[in-house]
């Protein structure tokens, strides 16, 4: 039963024993964890090894940080904002200044808000949480039920009908499972107001993912990453890496669930 | 399932944790979420009612702004500028290139702007005047498509026969 685990721990887990050599007594192990071998790790006790396979306990397991660079951000002109007037007075501490009269994001900040939300992203889909992809412009419709589709989760990129998280019951004509993460690739819906979906899963109690951008309001948002909404490259990005946050957390899935 | 629908008191966590502790909702049935939100909390907690400390935003300026502006007013805009392409300085850019080189040589910056300008003139890398033509900066789109052109030209052709055929 250990050497079952221990081979399973090997080829996973690896990358973890580097980085968290605290968890774990034995400073041999700590010191050589690229080298391990199947006798010295049988050595570990069984509880150990549930400690050290919990996912929860590593602040990066899914190593969605490697996902992006801030020059790819850069480059996907996620930095630009609105206009000055525009601006939500809660976004004001995401903001690096204002150039001419447009409003720039400070990228520093946006890479950790969004690695947060990665993070999040691939452990709900590691523990087998349903996720919604949720945007209601036409231009990046296809853009995100493609995303969507390839990650093997759901998007709703059309008109947003009330009631669907509030009334689901009587809208689908029975018990539904609610998403577990919200992933709105815009806040706002065209007409320039809140989408509903952010008061709605709030109210649901679904944590949400939401790109935020300068005239936005990102309060209720449980995991808000202040960013452009409006570029084409941006949002092909933003749908790029939550896609395969995503495939991260489920491709650990099989292995570690006992 | 038992839970508030206020979505203004608290956030998620502070309702379902309300609820597992007052055992409205069984350890069962805690949302998947739950430990992770515990064990990664969002930097800054959603409160529906937060609003953000006080700052002003800074304007983002810099020092060769001010030859960029003189610039534009002796040149105009040159047309046309693709921000996605990174490919070819817009005119602004290289005359601001050459005027950093030159910048040593001379102590008054009327005087530097002015043999920036001769230098850059004699090179035809700058427009004549605000109603210009076009001029063989290599950021028009007739220059642009002229060196695709001869960029595919110079590219060796492959026989697809040439190809199939073993050797």
């Amino acid at each position: 039963m250990i050497r079952t685990i221990a081979n399973r721990l090997k080829w996973n887990t690896v990358r973890c024993f580097t980085q968290t050599c605290s968890i774990n007594s034995d400073a041999f192990l700590c010191q050589n964890a690229t080298s391990l071998k199947d006798d010295q790790l049988a050595d570990i006790k069984e509880s150990e090894i549930k400690e050290i396979s919990d996912p929860l306990r590593f602040p990066d397991y899914f190593g969605v940080r490697k996902l992006f660079r801030v020059k790819d951000l850069f480059d996907a002109r996620v930095h630009y904002g609105h206009k000055d007037g525009t601006l939500d007075p809660n976004m004001k501490p995401y903001i690096f200044g204002s150039r001419l009269g447009h409003l720039i994001f400070d990228l520093d900040k946006t890479a950790k808000m969004l690695q947060d939300a990665l993070n999040f992203t691939a452990h709900i889909a590691y523990r087998g949480g349903i996720i919604l992809f949720v945007s209601h412009f036409p231009q990046h419709t296809l853009t995100v039920e493609n995303a969507a589709k390839q990650a093997g989760e759901y998007a709703h990129a059309r008109e947003w009908d009330f009631h669907i998280f509030t009334n689901s019951e009587k809208v689908y004509n029975g018990v539904t499972r609610l998403p577990d993460l919200v992933i709105l690739l815009s806040t706002l819906n065209p007409q320039m107001q809140e989408h509903t979906a952010v008061k709605d899963a709030a109210k649901m109690c679904i944590p949400t993912i939401g790109i935020v951008d300068s005239n936005s309001n990102p309060n209720l948002i449980t995991y808000p990453v202040p960013g452009n909404d409006d570029s084409p490259a941006a949002v092909q990005l933003y749908c790029n890496l939550f896609r395969d946050a995503i495939l991260l957390g489920k491709s650990k899935k099989p292995v570690v669930s006992t | 399932m038992a839970s508030s629908r206020l979505e203004r008191i608290g956030n998620i966590y502070s309702r379902v944790r309300g609820l597992l502790r007052s055992g409205a909702m069984k350890p069962e049935d805690k949302p998947i979420w739950y430990d992770v939100y515990e064990a990664f909390p969002p930097k800054v907690e959603p409160q529906y009612g937060r609003t953000a400390s006080e700052i002003t935003i800074r304007p983002i300026f810099y020092p060769e702004d001010i030859v960029r502006a003189k610039f534009y007013e002796r040149f105009g805009s040159p047309g046309l500028i693709s921000l996605a392409n990174n490919e070819y300085p817009t005119p602004c850019q290289k005359f601001l290139d050459r005027y950093k080189e030159m910048e040593k040589d001379f102590s008054d910056e009327n005087e530097l702007f002015e043999a920036v300008v001769k230098v850059m003139e004699e090179e035809k890398s700058v427009p004549e005047s605000v109603s210009s033509n076009q001029t063989d900066s290599g950021t028009s789109m007739a220059s642009m498509f002229s060196s695709a052109v001869s960029k595919s030209q110079t590219q060796p052709k492959i026989n697809v026969g040439d190809l199939l055929t073993e050797k």
